[in-house]
């Protein structure tokens, strides 16, 4: 063998751990889930080749379009308002308040405790009927606040509300982005009469957009898995009357639930699927509203 | 200093050599070999997974059990947990899925036919004499969990669907609990009186239209026969349903039931802490006898009584074996675990710190053990039981695969009608469509 072919050899050797756990670990279960979602499985018996019957059940199955509707629901809602508030803060940040390292820490905390089995049992623990929110609220006067996470028309917002208080992690990544801008852009505008607003939605914003876009597609991604609190703040089956049913919680109940795992992979395809086909949309749009400085050059 | 080469042998070295060690002790004689399969508890030792579902209390006493076996027989040690009901069968569930059944579960009869189904308990026929000692066990009790000529669960004690009832409350509104002769109603009549007399805050009756308990008696009464068929078909038809919704519908309007985010919320968390009856929030609830007990321990200041069921003439309630301890077919320690179950039942400290918690005991010694000693609500859940014991109707059909389903499909129908304003007859519609999928899935 020559020294390059051992070199090359070597190399194959050092990367056989990683390797070993990509295929027998990622790729290869992947593989397997794609076909188990054309058979009916119970993984007490041997999978039974269907077809595309499971895809087919799926689109008659209204607790299944319901959990979609659920689910676009909270992506929809989620994401922006996350954005939203991680923008501004980060915007605030940036004047340079005199504990700003303070300040970026704690909004930080709530990202770093995430949506946790710990934080959606505090969460379900505050938005209970008998809640902390609620007492808060009757002692400013509200005398019947609804129950939030039991009223099928405000539990999924209470969901929404967890999401956003994650804000910190987007907020950090805005403040880096915001710090890279040159001053003097600031500067030349200041020195042709914007404004504060004004330098906001015309240097800021467009100059941040590859930032945004990033972010938006990484909270889109995890908004389109969420499960943890779906499942702690609601018991498990998307309670109240199936109003927090997020597409995650219906399929580990129908796989692990009712062990319809063939029936559990299709949909865990189908969420692959639109998570790919939105994330490419959103790049394909990027093209008219991101603006990179250096390409322009 | 290594060269290239060398160093890449030495890292392969290192990295094969741990798994020819695996490979070694799989090979060689390692603990974990096939021919520990018969071990009883004097024998050898080792450490038995346990799961069950119940609240605070029962977790209590269920350990204290748990320390008795171990100082009993020092070798065994346990690896317990526990959660509420509808957790609990998503948790079993998935460990089943990958294998990993606990080897010590606790079952309720609407699950057991699923797992019997699909092999998953242990057939524990042949330890029924020695070590689990069944000799004067209940026999109706010990036939509830035989399928097929064979034992699959062991009987924790016995139940009926009862009326439970906030004794102290009832007594400040002036008024006498119900007989149990009423029908739907005139319990209905019944409980907008009280209602008129209760503290502000407290219905007179707890939503219970989401539970499939009531909802069994009531099919048993109305059809004369069982909630499901022998061949794993619905009894209870669209008529049924349309039924019962519109009685709490009618009841919701009277304006004496929890509102429907409280019902959703006793659904979300059930335990005995979260009831509307410990939290003061109903003054009557339907449900198992056994509560009467966990139901007590958590109110100091109210005494809890039982009375029968209402709905009038058609007897709808049996005595069911109210839980069961089951063995995983793949358990390595079938001889003890079956020890430790029979221990359970029968062993006269074990059975005097569980007490009533989860039903009248079935084997005549421990009752017998029970009688001297027991705590006033124990005392009521016995009576009450004895004399429900010539006033039901013994179950003959065990709920099929599915059964856990309908259950879930039940609280979710049960409950939009109250929290997002659907018709009974609408609610009802999609409840039997959803009982037609689960029973047939």
């Amino acid at each position: 063998m020559s020294e390059a072919a051992r070199e090359g050899l070597a190399a194959y050797l050092f990367l056989l751990p990683w390797l070993i756990g990509l295929f027998g670990l990622t790729l290869g279960p992947m593989v397997a889930s794609l076909l188990l979602s054309f058979t009916h499985y119970d993984l007490l018996s041997p999978p039974r080749w269907v077809g595309l019957h499971n895809f087919q059940l799926l689109l008659s199955d209204d607790r299944y379009l319901h959990s979609v509707r659920v689910t676009f629901t909270y992506v929809v809602l989620e994401v922006p308002l996350k954005l939203a508030f991680a923008l501004l803060l980060a915007v605030v940040l940036n004047r340079g308040l005199r504990a700003v390292g303070l300040y970026r820490a704690l909004f930080y905390v709530p990202s770093l405790l995430g949506g946790s089995a710990a934080i959606a049992i505090l969460w379900r623990q505050i938005f209970g009927g008998d809640g902390m929110a609620n007492m808060i609220l009757t002692s400013l006067g509200w005398h019947h606040p609804p129950a939030w996470l039991q009223d099928p028309s405000y539990a999924l917002f209470t969901l929404v509300a967890l999401g956003v208080w994650q804000f910190g992690s987007p907020m950090v990544i805005f403040l880096a982005g915001i710090r890279q801008i040159p001053r003097e852009f600031y500067d030349a505008a200041r020195v042709d009469g914007a404004g504060r607003v004004s330098q906001f939605f015309r240097l800021t914003l467009p100059l941040l957009t590859p930032l945004i876009l990033f972010n938006f597609i990484l909270q889109m991604v995890y908004a389109f898995q969420t499960f943890t609190p779906a499942f702690l703040v609601s018991g498990g089956n998307g309670s109240p009357v199936d109003s927090t049913l997020f597409y995650t919680l219906y399929l580990y109940n129908e796989a692990f639930g009712n062990l319809h795992m063939g029936y559990g992979a299709a949909m865990a395809w189908i969420l692959l699927v639109v998570i790919a086909v939105s994330t490419a949309a959103v790049f394909a749009s990027s093209r008219y509203w991101v603006f990179y400085m250096e390409t322009e050059r | 200093m290594l060269t290239r080469r060398e160093f890449t042998a030495a890292g392969l070295g290192l990295v094969a050599s741990p798994s020819l060690l695996a490979l070694l002790d799989a090979c060689g004689g390692g603990s974990s070999a096939p021919a520990a399969r018969q071990t009883g508890p004097e024998a050898s030792g080792g450490k038995l997974q346990i799961a069950w579902w119940g609240g605070s209390d029962r977790a209590k006493r269920t350990q204290q059990v748990l320390d008795l076996f171990t100082r009993k027989y020092p070798k065994w040690s346990f690896d317990s947990s526990f959660t509420g009901f509808n957790a609990y069968w998503d948790k079993i569930n998935t460990q089943a899925a990958g294998g990993a059944l606990p080897d010590i579960i606790q079952m309720d009869m609407r699950y057991i036919g699923q797992f019997t189904q699909r092999s998953q308990l242990l057939d524990l026929t042949k330890y029924a004499d020695a070590e689990l000692n069944l000799g004067d066990f209940d026999r109706g009790q010990r036939e509830q969990a035989t399928i097929n000529g064979k034992l699959f669960g062991v009987s924790l004690g016995g139940n009926t669907q009862s009326l439970l009832y906030n004794q102290s409350v009832i007594q400040q509104a002036g008024m006498q609990p119900p007989t149990g002769k009423e029908s739907w109603e005139e319990f209905g009549s019944y409980c907008k009186q009280l209602q008129a007399k209760l503290p502000a805050g407290m219905a007179a009756l707890d939503d219970c239209s989401w539970d499939i308990t009531p909802f069994e008696v009531f099919v048993r009464q109305r059809t004369k026969k069982e909630l499901y068929t022998s061949d794993g078909k619905a009894v209870f038809t669209n008529g049924d349903a349309l039924a019962w919704f519109s009685l709490w519908q009618e009841y919701r309007s009277a304006g004496f039931i929890t509102p429907g985010t409280v019902a959703a919320a006793e659904n979300q968390q059930d335990t005995p802490d979260n009831s509307t009856i410990v939290l003061g929030k109903a003054a009557m609830r339907l449900q198992w006898s056994n509560f009467v007990g966990q139901y007590q321990v958590l109110m100091k200041n109210a005494s809890i009584g039982l009375a029968p069921h209402p709905g009038g003439a058609n007897i709808g309630t049996y005595i069911k074996v109210s839980q069961a301890f089951s063995l995983s077919a793949k358990t390595q320690y079938p001889q003890a675990a079956a020890a430790f179950i029979g221990f359970f039942v029968t062993d006269p400290d074990a059975v005097t710190v569980l007490g009533l918690d989860r039903g009248v005991p079935a084997s005549a010694k421990a009752r017998t053990t029970l009688a001297p000693n027991m705590t006033p609500a124990d005392k009521v859940q016995l009576d009450f039981v004895n004399a429900q014991v010539k006033n039901n109707r013994a179950k003959t059909v065990l709920d099929p695969t599915g059964a856990g389903e309908v259950q879930k499909a039940m609280a979710r129908n049960a409950l939009s009608i109250p929290l997002t304003k659907v018709s009974p007859a609408a609610a009802a519609e999609k409840f039997m469509s959803e009982v037609t999928k689960a029973l047939t899935a």
